[in-house]
């Protein structure tokens, strides 16, 4: 051919075309990560994480699934223990506020949930339990002093992460 | 150039973004697209079809992350695989999802290596002597910290462990490889003890096993230096502390021992006979090796207490400390004053109090004259509080005090009334019951009668908080049982003015309903699904209730096919209210067989020239069995048994044997049996069975060859209740029969062999707690049968049996139980004329009416009337001269035993019983009367040894009869396994 853009269309139209290598064409949809007291975490959990900003600590893959790995862990804990009292509507307004500005604002929260399959009831759900968490850490490590806490809270996660065989 | 340049950078750009970025963004693009096909592998083979059933993916739908997740949850949840992934091939038409598994295998071996420091063969010794073997069921972490651990023990302390698993030699089976990098190792520097103690720096360096170069072994030495403590406290040394301190440096570290032994403490109690007990157990400064304050205080009260369940209420035991030799010899005195012995002069209660003063008399549990202690009258005053409790007094309060009688009188003894203060506050009655939802106005999805109905409490009762509690959980049990299994309940009572109208709150937030979606079955290889989903019997659609899952998992185990079955809901997210129910099963081995064998004994009539004797006898016995199981993927069984046992010969009429003839072995007894079993037949809830067996066995009187063959269905209608039919076809023959001819029934010498055909029908409600060793419930069944000529039988009989027992419970812990049982026998042969030639050629016409003789109704025995032998029992015109019976067409057996629980012995358990046995066999069933049972009493011992549940019966008779020239003989025992009933 003669005329370069004509070549360059016909090459784009033959990549575009040709069939997919064998074994090059299978897409990874989905993989368990990490088990924790039963319950799985896949990719598209962190994935999911990251993107909604879920998680305190976003910066890889592998930060956000240590923290998803963490919170499930307090969870569970915080499921055996006393009960905690209720969360308000006032705090967890506070919180979802909290959310939606570290997501970029309200427009770009909707557009984050729609994309990720997530509704504003799961996303409460899921703030509620960082609501207790919180409240469950400051009943644990409260008492002591500042200083300290952030170590004996870190000592005690790193107890538990033992426990469940996470490294 | 520049022109051929531009093109060859359009061709790598087009190249570079023309490949398909995979990651994210592709698996976005794909979600939509039709599903054309869903693929399980594992390891690059397929999967098994029962997986299938677990994607939330569906052909034909379109792909939707969310149920891939799904699907990647239920998987895991099987337990069986490790890694788990998705993936998506797009094909023309839409894309194929394909879920990749690699298996989760066994540890089954354990490897070290890299820089182990210690030889790598004795670090995996440690390591399977600290998990016994291979620690095939520790999570990785904790034996990664166990490595770390042991090379920290041997001075390295910089050790880092990872590991990783492989596939081993064997098949299914993995290694657990160890990857250690143990780092330098820390050697000692210098030693130093500081400190004096009666052991010399040199002697507790030697203790500790080091030496300046040596490894530090930090565990070794905080060892050594703890056996140096409890030395220097076993020579009164009881603060004696040895502490380690250590400063390291690069790869030294420099040991400082501190020994403080403290003072030498001596104890001393005055008066020494004035303690209740060992010095040991009550000043136990040694054994703790402290002799800090709040040990001593313990002491005291220790004594004080013991004192006081003496009876000496004012007792004291105050210690002092007194330090001498400049405070190297410590001085603690404990002195003992006891003070007078207090008895109990009178109990006097408050009046006009609403419970009968003999209860609360009982429960205080003090007489005049018992020695006081004040800990079991304030245990009274407790279960006083608790009755009243019961009774509905919510707030009654009872408090002791104590009037001295004449105090300082007497030294050595003293009187004391008690008062107990009872305040018994308002009777709480229930006013009103009211359901309150917190999803209201919405309506309740469980009907408020059925909360109220589970609920003890009801109004008109009296309150009592322990019900209100009970009436709670019992609601929450209800609310799982039907799939609502985040439901919360609470039950509040509120109080009216004057105390006495309680109104019960029930506050209900329901949570939402999980129902079962989908059930599927992984792990079956032989049983097929239809079979274990018919055997479940759980639809999709119903709630996922926690009772009916769990019956479901029992009537799986009950097939007997399984070794292993765990029935449960796949993880849901938070609010999915559709369960997908996962039934993961490890089937048993489809081949069965056993082969065994052992010694039968007991006392068994002789015929001998001179008459019958009982002679005790002892047989081998072996069997053999082979089941096969899952015949045809369904729950079917074809299993073959045979038994043998070798048996003196008894001898018989015609040819009795010899009085000291001991003939060897001569009887060979078996049964051969072959039967095919399937549960659920055809479809139906209902069982099949169809037998062939052959055998030869010896009764008391006569020895019988029988073939076999027979059909059965049972149907179960509920866990208590089931109903059989049954067919069989029966050849016996009779042979060494050791009744005289002339006292043998017609029907034995007509039919010495006879063929029977026999329809038979039976009933059974059995809602006894254990069918081995119960102590509650009943237990009845009735059978009745007909043979008749019409369906082929040579002689026609109907004959019923019918049993009831009952059991209960005598004491709250079961340990005492009482028993009674009953059974009838009602038989009656259809007349058939048989004529018979005689020796001189004429026929006589003769009309039978009885049951040929593997028919008829025998007692006596272990399990019957236990004052008799087996077969000994009857009226007299049935038992023969030597004392046999020949069997009857009535029977009446009534038992009454009370069994207790009496200890354990090689700890297993040990009872004992106390028995009335009455029964008796009769010539006709219309004979049967109630003034012609033979009474028996009689004790037994019961053992729950390691063969089984022995048992040792004696059984007395009331009445003894004139039997062959002599009396009965007055009792009989009975060893044999299991209870009489």
């Amino acid at each position: 051919m003669r005329s370069t853009p004509a070549a360059a269309a016909l090459l784009f139209l033959m990549c575009a075309v040709a069939p997919p290598a064998a074994g090059a064409a299978q897409i990874e949809l989905d993989r368990i990560v990490s088990r924790v007291g039963g319950q799985i975490i896949t990719q598209s959990d962190i994935r999911r994480a990251r993107t909604l900003r879920l998680v305190d600590d976003v910066s890889s893959d592998q930060a956000a699934q240590r923290a998803l790995e963490t919170r499930m862990l307090i969870l569970s804990e915080l499921g055996r223990a006393a009960p905690l009292p209720p969360i308000s509507d006032d705090d967890l307004a506070t919180r979802r506020a909290e959310w939606t500005s570290a997501v970029g604002g309200e427009a770009k929260a909707e557009a984050l949930l729609a994309q990720q399959g997530m509704s504003r009831t799961e996303l409460d759900a899921w703030l509620q339990d960082d609501l207790r968490v919180q409240a469950y850490l400051r009943r644990q490590f409260g008492m002591l002093p500042e200083a300290e806490r952030g170590r004996a809270i870190s000592d005690w996660l790193s107890r538990l992460r033992q426990r469940s065989d996470l490294r | 150039m520049r022109g051929r340049a531009r093109t060859a950078l359009i061709v790598l750009l087009l190249v570079v973004f023309g490949v398909r970025p995979s990651g994210a963004q592709t698996a976005d693009a794909l979600v939509g697209q039709t599903v054309v096909g869903v693929e399980f592998e594992i390891e690059g083979r397929p999967g098994s079809p029962s997986i299938e059933g677990l994607s939330a993916v569906r052909v034909g739908e379109p792909l939707d992350l969310d149920d891939v997740r799904t699907t990647l949850a239920r998987i895991d949840s099987i337990g069986l695989f490790d890694q788990i992934a998705a993936r998506a091939l797009p094909v023309p038409g839409g894309v194929v999802v394909a879920f990749v598994m690699a298996p989760r295998l066994p540890v089954t071996s354990l490897q070290v290596t890299g820089e182990t420091g210690i030889p790598p063969g004795e670090l995996s010794r440690l390591l399977r002597q600290r998990y016994g073997g291979v620690p095939t069921n520790a999570r990785i972490a904790a034996v990664e910290a166990t490595a770390v651990q042991l090379l920290n023990d041997e001075g390295y302390l910089a050790a880092q462990v990872t590991s990783r698993t492989e596939r081993s030699g064997e098949p299914d089976a993995a290694t657990l490889i160890l990857d250690v990098d143990a780092g330098p190792r820390t050697v000692i520097r210098s030693i130093e003890v500081r400190g004096d103690s009666p052991r010399t720096p040199r002697e507790i360096i030697r203790a500790t096993g080091t030496s300046v170069g040596s490894p530090f072994r930090r565990r070794e030495i905080q060892r050594a230096l703890t056996t140096i403590e409890e030395d220097l406290r076993r020579r009164g040394y009881y603060e004696a502390q040895l502490t380690l301190q250590t400063e390291f440096e690069d790869n030294a570290v420099d040991l400082v021992i501190t020994v403080d032994t403290g003072p030498r403490v001596e104890l001393r109690v005055e008066p020494r006979n004035a303690l209740p007990g060992d010095v040991e157990t009550f000043i136990p400064i040694r054994q703790q090796g402290s002799a800090d304050q709040d040990l001593l205080e313990d002491s005291r009260a220790r004594i004080e207490r013991a004192l006081r369940a003496q009876g000496y209420w004012r007792a004291s035991a105050p210690f002092t400390r007194r330090v001498e030799q400049d405070g190297a010899l410590v001085v603690i005195t404990f002195t003992i004053d006891r003070g007078p012995r207090y008895y109990v002069e009178a109990v006097e209660l408050p009046p006009g109090l609403s419970l009968p003063e003999s209860q609360i008399r009982e429960l205080i549990g003090f007489e005049r004259g018992d020695l006081f202690d004040e800990d079991r009258f304030l245990a009274g005053l407790a279960r006083v509080a608790d009755a009243y409790r019961l009774a509905g007094y919510y707030a009654m309060k009872a408090e002791p005090a104590y009037e001295e009688v004449e105090p300082g009188v007497s030294q050595v003894r003293a009187s004391v009334i008690l008062h107990p203060m009872i305040t018994e506050g308002p009777q709480g009655r229930i006013h009103d019951i009211v359901v309150a939802f917190s999803a209201e106005p919405s309506p309740s999805q469980v009907p408020e009668g059925d909360i109220r109905r589970a609920m003890g409490s009801a109004i008109g009762q009296p309150y009592v908080e322990l019900s209100a509690a009970q009436d709670q959980a019992a609601i929450r049990r209800l609310y799982a049982d039907r799939g609502f299994l985040d439901a919360a309940v609470r039950v509040q009572p509120s109080f009216s003015e004057d105390g006495r109208d309680v109104t019960l709150t029930v506050e209900i937030d329901e949570g939402p309903q999980v129902l079962i979606e989908n059930v599927s079955v992984v792990g079956n290889d032989r049983i097929s699904t239809r079979a274990i989903l018919d055997e479940l019997r759980i639809t999709a659609g119903q709630p996922a209730g926690a009772t009916a899952i769990e019956e479901a998992r029992g009537r799986l185990v009950d097939m007997g096919v399984f070794r292993r079955v765990t029935v449960g809901l796949a993880n849901r997210g938070p609010g999915e209210t559709r369960g997908h129910l996962i039934v993961n099963v490890v089937e048993a081995p489809a081949t069965t067989a056993g082969i065994g064998g052992g010694l039968e004994g007991g006392l068994f009539p002789r015929r001998t020239v001179s008459g019958t004797v009982d002679r005790l006898e002892f047989a081998p016995r072996g069997f053999f069995e082979i089941s096969r199981r899952n015949l045809g993927g369904r729950n079917r069984v074809l299993s073959f048994f045979s038994r043998v046992s070798f048996k003196r010969d008894l001898g018989s009429d015609e040819e009795p044997a010899a009085e000291d003839d001991d003939g060897g072995f001569a009887f060979t007894e078996y049964r051969v049996t072959t039967t095919y079993r399937e549960r659920r037949a055809f479809g139906s809830g209902t069982d099949f069975l169809v037998g062939l067996s052959s055998e030869q066995a010896r009764r008391t009187n006569f020895n019988f060859v029988r073939q076999l063959a027979n059909a059965e269905v049972l149907r179960e209608f509920s866990p208590t209740v089931s109903v059989s039919g049954r067919y069989a076809l029966e050849f016996t023959r009779l042979f060494d029969v050791r009744i005289a001819e002339a006292d043998r029934p017609l029907i034995d010498r007509l039919f010495p062999q006879v063929r029977l055909s026999i329809l038979s029908s039976g009933l059974s409600w059995d809602r006894r707690n254990d069918p081995i060793a119960p102590n509650a419930g009943t237990f009845v069944t009735g059978d009745f049968e007909v043979a008749a000529r019409a369906i082929g039988s040579e002689v026609g009989y109907v004959k019923g049996f019918f049993q009831a027992a009952g059991f209960r419970r005598l004491d709250a812990a079961g340990r005492t139980v009482l028993a009674a049982r009953g059974l009838v026998g009602l038989a009656r042969g259809l007349p058939r004329t048989v004529l018979t030639p005689q020796p001189d050629g004429s026929v006589t016409e003769e009309v039978v009416r009885d049951l040929p003789a593997s028919q008829r109704f025998f007692a006596g025995g272990s399990t019957t009337v236990r004052g008799f032998q087996l077969d000994r029992l009857g009226v007299a015109e049935i038992i023969d001269p030597n004392g046999l019976s020949r069997g009857g067409n009535g029977l009446l057996v009534t038992n009454l035993e009370i069994r207790r629980q009496v200890g354990r012995l090689f700890g297993r358990d040990m009872g004992v019983v106390g028995f009335l046995d009455a029964g008796n066999v009769f010539s006709r069933a219309s004979d049967i009367r109630l003034a012609e049972l033979r009474p028996a009493a009689g004790f037994g011992i019961r053992y729950n040894s390691p063969l089984g549940p022995l048992r040792l019966d004696f059984g007395f008779k009331f009445e003894r009869r004139e039997i062959n020239g002599g009396r009965e003989r007055g009792w009989e025992y009975h060893l044999s396994i299991g209870e009489a009933f």
